[in-house]
């Protein structure tokens, strides 16, 4: 099964969501990893990925979340996770969440979190 | 609007524009040759009326002049005595109406009585009266002191005086012409010297008389002629208040010099014309004067100017009333003679407009004149013909090529049914799934695609060319796919079946014409693929399957072929036999010259790299997306130019695993041997879910089975040493409601439940150690696990069960 990614268009210049869909596995988990490495930069205060269309997930999809949350927080920012289906969230506690690792259960709460995100850049903290 | 814009609106215009010109110049310069004329005429005319009335006052004054002066010469040469002189003078007044007074005045040294002589006959009543001009005086010489006396014995010679009131005799305004008397001292006659002055015998004219006559002169209407003595001085003039008035009194009193020039002109003795101010009006008057010989007096004419210049005017407006009749009569000639000839013009146009238009069937009208016009007629006339009859001939052929195109798409469709799919084909089955597209140059063509799955154990391929395209290209193609399928019935193997072919093609072949032919046959259960080919090119072929996302995927190359020469030409031509093995997952891709050889618009070849490179970027691709792909490369590559070959493609994948399922009662089995690759995990995942959806296991425990498998995989891919040329087996059982994983490698003993690092959870990702996760996974969402080393066939097992309940 392929692994789909695809940007998605938000209102503020320091998020940046990605949608992530099918399978994120051995095969197909350097893709995400190459995406990603090309989106962090320091203006990129959050980058959410939205796990909605997300089927599966192994360790090796595991690996490169990791990987990016501390790219992320190097750069001082943040990785999100949302909206996984319940099967990934089972992976994700089963290894435990990460500590640093940002995670919204639904909408509602990460469009809460990312008004939030835009007041601050709105009012030019970092 | 009369001058529009059109023929006859610009002839019209122009012809008026010139002739008013042209009429208008020549009236002009008749004008102005004839005002002179007309002048002098006018001048003359004048002339003339006032000649007779000068003529008349000369010959009076010429004759009182004449007569006076003989008179005074015979008083010189005879003793006069008053008897005598009284005589004299009552006879000459008497005798000349004319005359108004005549005196002789002697010096009184000569008149018997020494106190003078004086003696003055003049008219009164119509009597002529005679007066002794010594008597009743004071002083009886008072005749000496007169003007009249004086001025002829100061000078010696006849004058005329200026006009006065003569107290002394007649007693009214008069002029008198005086004359000397002189009696010879020598008693021979005519001799000059010694002649003494004895007296003067005088003349008078009334001035009213003079007056009267210059009065009644009428020159033209408002003429008028005045008379002026030598001094300047009024004689005559009809407003009687001016006479004996200097003639400078005519001007203005501030305006003298003129006054003064004027005179200086009159009193000259040339006759002349003088412009000037009228002197009883505002107008301006012409002045002509001339000096009467006789007396020296001016005889001067005022005309006014209007008046003269009248017939001039009249002449002007003469011409000018003719041009303008000439113009309006030009006017409607040119009018009535420009739509006579424009008319038939302006007609035409509008009829040959409407030929223009597309109305063929417009009738242009007969013209009679044999000239542009009607050859303008009888051309367009000519060319109408013309035109209906190749239209009539254009929609013959139009007709005929519609009907050629109507055959000609009928053929395209008899072609393309013979191929299958019609030229578009979509195959799949257990062991490969196949693509084939033609696209025909012209409607029909020399290309031809064929496919024929035998059984489930072997399928044939077929791809070929025929030489040149169009009708001839199309009717061989299709004989040869007609044995084409009457051959793969017979089941005979590619080089045979060629053979064969070949001599059926060659019979009866005087066109000499050929096809290249490439047959193979694969077999479903080794994948092996025997194939022959009739000089056309080998397919080609990728070999490496490796998905890294920085290497460069995938490299298509030509298969090893031994070819045999074109089918048609020679009986009983070779045909080597080839064989290759596949592997699960290959791709061939079969095509014609139609596709290296298609050119672009700067004529280069689209060319074997292109498709090599095509093919290779395209190699994650079904084998209808690569073909659609390969087929919209070289028509981009080709945009602008024509199609100049057929373009034929056919893609086959052998499918990527074997997976054979032994259906028992309650029990499910598959084993899948996979290919030890990052690559073979999707592969893996399908092979679960197939098994999933085939006995209908509990959706649940897939993702859990899913992940395990592929956590078993990928350590087997990093750790085992194994490559992809080597293959896992992969196997699921399921019974009793309990699923069963096997996995064999033949990699280095490796056992990941303990040799993979624990990781350490929970702590912040920076110091989380990555190793081991995967085990992880798998323990915690595996049922139970076990690893066995087999020492005799060296290989790894790993087995993995899972609740299904």
């Amino acid at each position: 099964m392929p692994l789909e990614i695809s940007e998605v268009q938000g209102q503020s210049a320091n998020v940046k969501r990605l949608m992530i869909g099918g399978s994120l596995d051995t095969e197909t988990a350097p893709e995400l990893d190459a995406k990603i490495s090309s989106l962090v930069s320091d203006a990129i205060d959050l980058l959410v990925l939205d796990m909605k269309p997300l089927d599966f997930i192994s360790s090796a999809g595991l690996r490169v979340i990791f990987k990016a949350t501390k790219q992320m927080k190097a750069k001082g920012g943040q990785l999100a996770v949302a909206n996984r289906q319940s099967h990934i969230t089972k992976v994700f506690d089963i290894v435990k969440a990460l500590p640093d690792l940002q995670i919204f259960r639904n909408e509602d709460e990460m469009d809460d979190y990312l008004a939030a995100m835009q007041d601050k850049f709105k009012s030019g903290e970092s | 609007m009369y001058f529009k814009n059109t023929l006859s609106g610009r002839l019209n215009a122009w012809l008026i524009t010139l002739v008013s010109l042209i009429l208008g110049i020549t009236s002009g310069i008749g004008y102005v040759i004839s005002k002179d004329h007309v002048l002098t005429e006018a001048r003359l005319q004048a002339r003339d009326t006032v000649k007779e009335s000068v003529f008349e006052l000369e010959t009076m004054l010429h004759g009182l002049v004449q007569s006076t002066n003989k008179l005074g010469f015979v008083l010189g040469y005879s003793s006069i005595t008053p008897q005598k002189a009284n005589k004299v003078l009552f006879d000459l007044i008497q005798s000349n109406q004319r005359l108004y007074g005549a005196a002789i005045a002697l010096e009184p040294g000569y008149s018997i009585d020494s106190r003078g002589y004086a003696s003055y006959a003049f008219r009164k009543d119509e009597a002529v009266k005679m007066l002794d001009l010594t008597a009743g005086r004071e002083n009886p010489a008072d005749y000496l002191s007169q003007s009249w006396y004086i001025s002829a014995k100061e000078t010696g010679q006849s004058v005329w005086s200026e006009p006065y009131f003569d107290e002394l005799g007649g007693k009214v305004l008069m002029v008198t012409y005086s004359v000397p008397i002189f009696q010879s001292t020598s008693p021979l006659l005519y001799q000059e010297a010694n002649q003494e002055f004895i007296g003067v015998v005088t003349a008078d004219i009334e001035l009213s008389r003079l007056s009267d006559f210059m009065n009644q002169i009428r020159v033209g209407e408002s003429g008028y002629a005045m008379l002026v003595s030598d001094q300047g001085t009024l004689m005559s003039f009809p407003d009687p208040e001016l006479m004996l008035s200097p003639i400078t009194d005519l001007y203005p009193a501030d305006d003298q010099s003129k006054g003064t020039a004027f005179t200086k002109q009159i009193l000259g003795r040339e006759a002349g014309v003088i412009k000037t101010r009228c002197f009883h009006s505002e107008e301006e008057c012409l002045v002509g004067h001339t000096e009467l010989a006789s007396s020296g007096w001016s005889f001067v004419v005022v005309l006014e100017e209007d008046e003269f210049l009248a017939p001039i005017r009249d002449y002007l407006f003469r011409i000018i009333g003719i041009g303008l009749l000439t113009l309006a009569l030009l006017l409607v000639v040119i009018h009535v003679v420009t739509k006579k000839v424009i008319t038939p013009i302006s007609s035409l146009s509008r009829l040959v407009g409407r030929i223009g238009e597309g109305d063929l069937s417009t009738v242009l009208p007969k013209v009679k004149s044999k000239d542009e016009v009607h050859t303008l007629v009888e051309a367009v006339n000519s060319m109408q013909n013309h035109l209906k009859q190749y239209i009539r001939d254009l929609e013959k052929e139009t007709a005929l090529s519609a009907r050629l195109r109507g055959e000609m798409d009928a053929a395209t469709q008899i072609q393309m049914a013979m191929l299958p799919g019609e030229g578009n084909f979509e195959f799949s089955g257990a062991a490969y799934e196949m693509f084939a597209l033609l696209d025909p140059a012209k409607s029909v063509g020399g290309d031809l695609y064929f496919h024929y799955p035998v059984d489930d154990k072997k399928s044939y391929f077929v791809i070929g060319d025929v030489s040149d395209k169009g009708v001839a290209a199309a009717l061989f193609m299709a004989k040869t796919i007609t044995l084409l399928n009457q051959m793969v019935i017979q089941g005979k193997e590619p080089s045979e079946l060629l053979f064969e072919l070949n001599n059926e093609l060659e019979k009866n072949n005087d066109a000499c014409m050929f096809v290249t032919l490439w047959c193979g046959i694969l077999d479903h259960e080794s994948l092996e693929l025997r194939y022959a080919s009739g000089g056309h090119m080998a397919p080609l072929m990728c070999s490496d399957q490796c998905l890294d996302s920085n290497e460069t995927v995938g490299v298509f190359e030509e298969i090893p072929q031994e070819n045999g020469m074109a089918l048609g030409l020679m009986t009983d031509a070779d045909f080597p036999e080839n064989h290759l093995k596949l592997n699960p997952g290959d791709k061939l891709f079969l095509y014609t010259d139609g596709i290296d050889e298609a050119r672009n618009s700067d004529d280069q070849f689209y060319g074997m790299d292109r498709l090599k490179t095509v093919l290779s970027e395209g190699i994650d691709k079904s084998p209808k997306s690569i073909s659609q792909a390969v087929y919209g490369s070289v028509k981009t590559f080709a945009e602008g130019t024509s199609q100049s070959d057929d373009i034929t493609v056919m893609a086959i994948k052998t499918s990527d695993s074997k997976v054979s399922v032994i259906a028992e009662q309650d029990t499910a089995q598959a084993s899948s041997q996979l290919p030890v690759a990052c690559s073979s995990i999707h592969m893996l995942f399908e092979f679960i879910e197939t098994f999933w959806k085939e006995y209908a296991l509990p959706e649940e425990r897939l993702f859990d089975v899913k992940l395990c498998s592929e956590e078993l995989l990928s350590n087997i891919v990093k750790y085992s040493g194994l490559t992809e040329s080597d293959t896992v087996e992969v196997s699921l059982s399921s019974a009793d409601g309990v699923l069963i994983v096997d996995i064999v490698d033949a990699g280095v003993p490796f056992n990941p439940f303990e040799e993979a690092p624990e990781p350490e959870l929970g702590k912040p990702s920076d110091e989380c150690q990555i190793g081991g996760l995967g085990v992880h996974l798998i323990k915690e969402l595996a049922g139970t696990l076990s690893y066995e080393r087999d020492q005799n066939s060296s290989v790894n097992k790993v087995k993995l069960t899972f609740d299904l309940l």
